[in-house]
């Protein structure tokens, strides 16, 4: 059985799992709230990723990042040098772009990691999403669409006790994807060290001190 | 065992060939209205304005079903003739449309015995639609007793 034919299954099995329980629910409002779990699933675990590499050269702070593997970037996770240090940079408000804080005298390959989400609402069902997302969390997706469509009020499938559950359980399955991604997919190590800046660093009286130079001295 | 081509979906509500157009949607309204020999009781202009009438109150009922289809910019389809024009509704709701078509020619009847009938195709249109039943249909006749005692 190939990848595509797996994947196919797997949106079938989440489609019409949905759809049993939900009497009476239309096509384009389980298409719509999807995007919407996914959406929120994605914010809430971080678990999307993609590195996205950019050469620095002297004098210059912002770089352009557009995901090449799909989706849509939604927040910066950090920025590795070539000896996988941390440096110091931020995102733009339109999520195009990241600035580093500091200019860099040399040229020298960077690896900026962010996190990513879904694109094109109701314009391709299914929507773009990584292959290995719904082996991985495809109950945790029906959680989610359930408890959004039993919580509309007003329809043969309205349930807010029902909805309640859900909620729940998608909220603990985001939890338990965030986690899982943050640990790099590992059990019982320690949270994994990139590109976690805080990881690495120390908080001192609330003041990040992370790789600002001079250190921002507590008052 | 004999066996014919059967209707397989391909994940389009429009190959879908039951209740597709306008037409069909029509004359099967005519066959539960019990008109289908000619001369109409029912004519075709005022079917074709149950049935967009029925469309936006499906559009009030369950916005779901029509806000999402950006092919019409969400609106709601209207139609000027009986022909082949496809009715954009997935399949799982035509049949609910067909009720709310039926109850609504049967509305307009002066035999206060369509009033029961029509009250029965528009309580299955919303129960297709929203999972219960609207209020009955009732008049027709004026109340009985004496002025003062009502």
């Amino acid at each position: 059985m190939s990848d595509e034919d797996e994947i196919d299954r797997y949106w079938a099995q989440l489609y019409g799992q949905a759809q049993v329980p939900l009497t009476g629910a239309s096509s384009a409002a389980l298409r719509a709230q999807l995007f919407d779990v996914l959406t929120e699933f994605f914010d809430g675990s971080n678990c999307w990723r993609e590195v996205i590499k950019v050469m620095v050269t002297p004098d210059t702070l912002d770089y352009a990042v557009m995901p090449i593997e799909g989706g849509r970037v939604l927040r910066l996770l950090g920025v590795l040098n070539q000896y996988n240090t941390p440096q110091p940079a931020v995102m733009s408000d339109d999520l195009g772009s990241v600035q580093f804080i500091y200019a860099y005298s040399q040229v020298q390959p960077m690896s900026v990691y962010v996190v990513k989400t879904v694109t094109d609402p109701l314009k391709c069902f299914p929507p773009n999403i990584p292959d290995w997302l719904l082996p991985k969390h495809h109950i945790v997706l029906l959680h989610g669409v359930l408890g959004n469509m039993m919580l509309q009020p007003g329809n043969s499938y309205s349930n807010a006790q029902l909805s309640n559950f859900h909620q729940t359980k998608f909220r603990d399955g985001i939890a338990h994807a965030r986690v899982a991604s943050m640990r790099a997919n590992t059990v019982g190590a320690q949270a994994w060290a990139y590109p976690q800046q805080f990881r690495v660093t120390s908080q001192k009286g609330g003041v990040s001190t992370f790789n600002v130079h001079p250190t921002p001295t507590p008052r | 065992m004999a066996t014919s081509p059967s209707y397989f979906g391909d994940f389009s509500d429009q190959d879908q060939p039951t209740l597709n157009t306008v037409a069909d949607y029509i004359t099967e309204a005519r066959i539960l209205l019990q008109d289908k020999v000619e001369p109409f009781r029912y004519e075709d202009p005022s079917l074709l304005m149950a049935l967009n009438l029925t469309l936006l109150e499906a559009r009030r009922l369950r916005s779901d079903l029509f806000v999402f289809n950006l092919k019409v910019s969400g609106q709601t389809q209207a139609f000027n003739a009986v022909d082949n024009t496809y009715v954009d509704m997935e399949p799982q709701f035509r049949l609910a449309l067909v009720h709310g078509l039926v109850g609504h020619a049967l509305e307009r009847d002066q035999e206060d015995y369509q009033d029961a009938r029509a009250s029965a195709f528009l309580s299955l249109f919303s129960a297709g639609l929203i999972g219960h039943a609207i209020g009955v249909v009732t008049g027709g006749s004026p109340p009985s007793g004496k002025r003062g005692d009502r």
